[in-house]
């Protein structure tokens, strides 16, 4: 904040103009700024590229650079002018314009584990605490919508736990089958083996037994147990999830849109998750770590997969006005060298990377940030995953500074570091 | 805009008339204050390390010297303007007339806005050791106030102290006041508490690092309810009913004889008990059987298993943390846990065991080479199976074995058995001093330096004696071949000791336990940390101990957290807390005597339904407290009602109960699920921490819809239920029994018998009540 407050500094001369003191000045501006902002977002949806994204051959591409740190791939023009991104995101480039590049990201852990760990919690790992993840965040700040997990990871991500945080605000992991339909989605759906109906009458059943136990009422632990079931019930009443994973109901030029990979499928359930009031969905897509034969698998494999999902979920998003309150993030837990290796591959490098983001509360159009020639570490406005992770929860919260109370009865702040990117957060 | 114009006039006019008086305002004495009692200098703002915002103040006043160097010179010099002090970030930030991430943290007329003002215009004087402070105390609150019956405000009182240089002060307004329970009374201004409701709560004040707290007792007016005074069986009731009795609270009946008997199965050995053991229970009319069953509970061999698990937990038996691979892991953490387990099932008094966990060195004056062999076939057995024989070691040296040669976790071990056996909570003192106690960065270290001499590697001797017995095997070529030698590591006492340095001087601090004397002997300073212990140390190290136990069986400590003793968290029954350490003490650290003083009092055998006040005070213990089956207990009495085996998969752990298990890790999904589920603590850090106290929404969902519950629901006790050739209501009956070890009322066997009836089939029926059964909060807790 300590620029703008230089840059208001410098503005004193008209101010005093219209007779203003500084103190004055400053409090109206101080009152614009912190007026307590009205989160943007209400969801978000986490497209997690495991491994290591090259994202010198995605969203910061070196044309001008020698063949070495080039890499094969064209480069296209974008929806924002002057800015290109690889050929093979030429659906996202489409609709760039409505979304962020933050191309000036960077830390100092260039190995899987920790820099998971880094990425999806915004902390820096710490052996003294097990950072909660922006998942787990999200759900503990934003109160829940009935009949609905607020924070679902399909499949399995590395690092999406709570942490210290409590186990209550842990994913439900789930893993989805590829086959569309109305889904029974274990741990938030009922079984085959028990009806909708059937579950109904044992719930009742069930009510009635809880009656001698009424006596316990003026008991926290006794009546924050009931608000458990309840919404329990309500979640396996309503099956809100499992309708939502059936994608059999959309219609085939949306699922067109999204492409038919597995990304894309997922891609879609998160969007219905979100819909049906998730606040928080994580996806993966793994193969990122190529060390080796880097071209061919981004080209062939990874990339037209990244590439429809999300100019999927954006256009999709867009459509159905869910755009302004979804946040939509792409990355993963770091980039690779610049500089190809021996085999056509590239390795951990995690001074510079870019992220992909769009939707709720972000200035759109943009590209935030720059990279040297060559890609190997930001020239302008460089960013932690802190700095990410802030503003994320910003848009999500409204909140600068998250508190969070931990089981053990300790307020901690959530962030150790970083603040919020406010060029990229409204 | 009216108050921005209106402000800096007035802030000038209260300025000038405070200067008139001539007072100078000081900065230790009023403006450090200042810091926590808005809530700047916490945690999570600009105390935290890295301060914040590029401004960071020492985390609750502890160095006022560096806060007054960070305002007068940080930021360029921009956080005080001396030629117009109300232009300065100092005020401006709090006052948000500029951004701050913190928010407002007061206003512009208040005191703290003109204090700031008027020290600022002053040149920001800054009196070295202005505010240290001698001594600290509450005047004016009764501890007890007479009886109120409506929310009112209570006698105002004041926080005075006495500083270094004899000058006495009143600094209500300075410091930083909360009550323990705001629910019962709350700070509402300076001096003022405003009651809420009946009980008792403690009122703190903290001021410059130093705090001075006062319990403060709202009794309920005589009048209200039918009053009933618990009976004594022994002097722990007295010490409960006269807090009762002072609060005017009337305690709710002793409980049921079904009641008792689940509540005591699960507390002590963490199982249900069986229809039939509730039957014989009910038809037993000795006058003592509460009392015999009581003993026949402490005797049983899970009993000892709970109090591993326990111990397990606080010592902080993680799997992860051993040398070597899982399954080797794995076992390590079984013998840590039947090493406990044996020792309480021996009933070894408790001191003895401390002492096991402490005093460990590997070879303890084995010749090396012996030791070398005996030690390289110890490590070959584990790998295959964790190692019988484990618990008959004097020591548990496996707690020892933590880094390697050139680091030893000293501060880790220190927090953690400070927390374990002193129930204190030391880390904070690990970077400044500690904000709740006594505890400095000094006392910190001293006390870490005991553990700076142990070492868990390769000793010169030990690397010398492997390289000969390697040679030797080369000579000799045995065969069959004897087991490998290469990464043998021991526990031994190094002389190349490197003690944590006092934070000032930079001198090497002497070794010394929290509030005791330093060790001077070059002996093996646990050792002496022991016999510490078992002397000066003694009454802090029982009155942990008792602590822990009182929290087992009531759900929380008479002081709580329970591993935070401190100035400020005064037990809720200080004379019932010494009562007990004393009968600790003098029965020799018999735990299973102090486990039958607590089990047999009426306190802890009252009914967990409601007094006749609606209110629930679990301090008061007037009705026994709800509790959450601790994870390992869950999964057992989970699997006692549902009438089936633990599946462990793979592991070879068949017939055993959760309970039982060292491990943190467990390969087989469903267990691994449910200890996830129900919050096994994962024994990471040295606090207690890590349990979890409450239910959750993803517990419910998996009792009601998990498949593998819901089939094990079918196939067990129900399937076996369902062949035999009793009726309806007799299988009801069982079902009542086996879940929630009563009968089922009138209404409730009647409701049962309709459902089955009106079910599809008589399967489907038991099965759907079954269900209902298992999903209520009654089979979900201890009550």
């Amino acid at each position: 904040m300590e620029p703008l407050h230089r840059r208001s500094l410098l503005k004193v001369g008209t101010a005093g103009l219209l007779g203003l003191s500084l103190s004055d000045w400053l409090a109206l501006e101080a009152k614009a700024k912190q007026e307590p902002s009205r989160p943007k977002a209400t969801g978000m949806i986490l497209v997690w590229l495991s491994g290591g994204p090259a994202t010198i051959d995605m969203w910061d591409p070196k044309p001008e650079a020698p063949a070495e740190f080039r890499g094969e791939f064209e480069t296209i023009e974008s929806a924002i002018p002057g800015i290109r991104l690889t050929e093979p995101l030429a659906r996202t480039a489409k609709v760039l314009d409505q979304c962020v590049l933050v191309r000036s990201l960077g830390h100092g852990l260039p190995a899987h584990g920790p820099g998971t760990q880094y990425v999806m919690t915004g902390n820096l790992p710490n052996p003294a605490r097990e950072f909660p993840s922006l998942g787990s965040l999200t759900a503990y700040s934003l109160p829940p919508r009935q009949g609905m997990p607020p924070y679902v990871t399909l499949g399995r991500a590395e690092g999406d736990q709570a942490g210290d945080l409590g186990a209550a605000w842990n994913p439900f992991e789930v893993a989805a089958s590829p086959s569309s339909g109305q889904q029974k989605v274990p741990g938030v759906s009922l079984p085959d083996t028990l009806p909708v109906a059937e579950f109904e009458k044992r719930n009742k059943l069930r009510r009635i037994l809880e009656e001698s136990f009424q006596s316990r009422d003026n008991q926290p632990v006794a009546t924050g147990m009931t608000g458990f079931q309840e919404q329990a019930v309500d979640i396996l009443r309503s099956n809100r999830i499992g309708r939502a994973f059936d994608i059999a109901e959309e219609p085939q030029s949306i699922r067109d849109l999204y492409g038919r990979t597995r990304l894309a499928q997922d891609a879609l359930r998160a969007r219905r998750l979100i819909e049906a009031g998730a606040r928080f969905v994580t996806i993966t897509l793994s193969g990122f770590d190529t060390h080796s034969n880097n071209f061919n698998t981004l080209r062939n494999q990874l990339l037209p997969a990244v590439d429809a999902a999300l100019a999927g979920l954006v256009t999709d998003l867009k459509e159905r006005g869910l755009l302004e309150t979804t946040l939509v993030c792409c990355l993963g837990e770091f980039a690779r060298t610049p500089r190809v290796n021996g085999q056509a591959g590239r390795d951990h490098w995690s001074r510079s990377m870019a992220a992909f983001l769009a939707g709720g509360g972000l200035k759109q159009g943009q590209v935030h940030g720059a990279t040297d020639k060559r890609g190997e570490s930001p020239i302008t406005t460089p960013h932690t995953p802190d700095d990410l992770a802030q503003t994320l929860l910003h848009c999500l919260t409204g909140s600068r500074n998250l508190v969070l109370n931990l089981p053990s009865g300790r307020d901690v702040a959530a962030w150790k570091n970083g603040t919020v990117i406010d060029a990229i957060a409204r | 805009m009216r108050s921005i114009f209106v402000c800096p006039l007035l802030v000038t006019a209260l300025f000038l008339s405070e200067s008139r008086a001539g007072d100078v305002v000081d900065f230790e004495r009023q403006i450090v204050p200042l810091f926590a009692k808005h809530g700047c200098n916490g945690g999570a703002c600009h105390g935290s390390f890295d301060g914040r915002g590029g401004f960071r103040l020492s985390l609750f006043s502890y160095d006022p010297r560096a806060d007054y160097l960070a305002i007068t010179r940080g930021e360029e010099g921009r956080r005080i303007n001396l030629i117009d002090p109300k232009e300065s970030l100092l005020l401006m930030k709090p006052l948000l007339k500029i951004g701050h991430q913190g928010g407002r943290r007061f206003d512009a007329d208040s005191e703290s806005a003109r204090l700031i003002t008027a020290w600022i215009a002053a040149g920001a004087p800054h009196k070295i050791g202005s505010g240290r402070v001698e001594k600290i105390w509450i005047e004016g609150l009764p501890r007890q106030i007479a009886p109120l019956s409506e929310p009112t405000d209570l006698p105002p009182f004041t926080v005075r102290v006495r500083f270094a240089d004899g000058t006495e002060s009143d600094v209500t307004r300075f410091a930083e006041l909360r009550t323990q329970d705001e629910s019962i009374a709350e700070v509402v201004s300076p001096g003022r508490l405003w009651f809420h409701t009946f009980g008792e709560t403690v009122l703190s004040a903290h001021y410059l690092g130093e705090a001075a707290t006062q319990s403060v007792l709202i009794p309920r007016p005589r009048s209200t309810g039918p009053s009933r005074t618990l009976s004594a069986a022994n002097p722990i009731d007295q010490f409960i009913a006269q807090k009762h009795s002072a609060l005017g609270v009337s305690p709710t009946e002793r409980s049921t004889d079904e009641e008792f008997l689940r509540r005591i199965t699960m507390h002590a050995i963490g199982a249900l008990p069986a229809p039939e053991d509730v039957r014989r229970f009910l038809l037993d009319h000795r006058p003592d059987k509460r009392f015999r069953k009581i003993d026949e509970l402490l005797a049983h061999p899970l009993h000892a298993a709970m109090w591993a698990t326990k111990f397990s937990e606080w010592t902080g038996n993680d799997t992860d943390m051993f040398p070597g691979e899982l399954p080797l892991q794995t076992h390590y953490a079984q013998m840590w846990q039947d090493w406990f387990r044996e020792r309480f099932a021996q009933n070894v008094p408790y001191d003895e065991i401390v002492r096991g966990v402490l005093c460990s060195v590997s070879r303890d004056g084995e010749p090396v080479s012996e030791w070398i062999e005996r030690e390289a076939a110890l490590v070959h057995q584990i790998r295959a199976g964790h190692l019988e024989e484990y618990p008959k070691q004097k020591h548990l040296d496996l707690f020892w074995r933590r880094g390697d040669d050139d680091s030893f976790p000293a501060e880790d071990v220190a927090e953690r058995l400070a927390a374990v056996f002193l129930g204190v909570r030391i880390q904070c003192a690990q970077c400044h001093k500690h904000p709740f106690d006594r505890w400095t960065q000094t006392d910190y270290r001293a006390f870490a330096n005991i553990f700076t001499q142990v070492r868990h590697g390769q000793s010169t001797e030990l690397r010398i004696g492997l390289l000969d017995a390697l040679e030797a095997r080369r000579a000799q070529k045995a065969e069959p071949k004897p087991p490998p030698l290469a990464k043998l590591t021991e526990i031994y006492l190094t002389d190349r000791i490197h003690d944590l340095k006092d934070p000032v001087s930079g001198e090497p601090l002497v070794p010394k336990p929290l509030g005791g004397s330093a060790f001077l002997s070059a002996t093996d300073r646990r050792e002496q940390l022991a016999d510490w212990l078992a002397s000066d140390g003694k009454d802090q190290l029982a009155r942990a101990f008792v602590n822990r136990l009182w929290a087992m069986y009531f759900g929380r400590g008479l002081v709580e957290p329970i591993d935070a003793f401190s100035a400020t968290n005064p037990p809720t029954h200080p004379e019932l807390l010494e009562w007990l350490t004393q009968e600790f003490l003098d029965s020799g650290y018999d735990i299973r005597h102090l486990e039958r003083i607590v089990l047999n009092s009426e306190s802890y055998q009252l009914s967990s339904r409601s007094p006749s006040g609606p209110e629930n005070d679990p301090r008061n213990y007037a009705q026994c407290q709800v509790q959450v089956l601790p994870a390992a207990t869950a999964v057992d009495v989970l699997h006692d009602a549902l009438g089936v085996p633990i599946d462990w998969g793979n592991e070879a752990l068949t017939g055993k109960r959760a309970i039982e298990l060292g491990a943190t890790k467990v390969r087989q999904e469903l267990v691994d699920r449910m200890f996830e589920l129900f919050g096994r603590p994962l024994r990471k850090t040295p606090c207690d921490c890590e349990r979890t106290s409450s239910a959750t929404v993803r517990q419910s969902l998996f009792l009601m819809s998990d498949e593998q519950i819901l089939e094990k629901l079918r196939s067990g006790r129900l399937k076996t239920l369902l062949e035999t050739p009793l009726s309806e209501e007799a299988v009801i009956e069982e079902l009542f029994l086996a879940a929630l070890s009563r009968f089922p009322t009138p209404g409730e066997r009647e409701a049962a018998r309709q459902f089955v009836e009106q079910a599809e089939s008589r399967e489907h029926g038991f099965e759907g009540l079954w269900w209902a059964i298992l999903n209520t909060r009654e089979f979900l807790t201890i009550h």
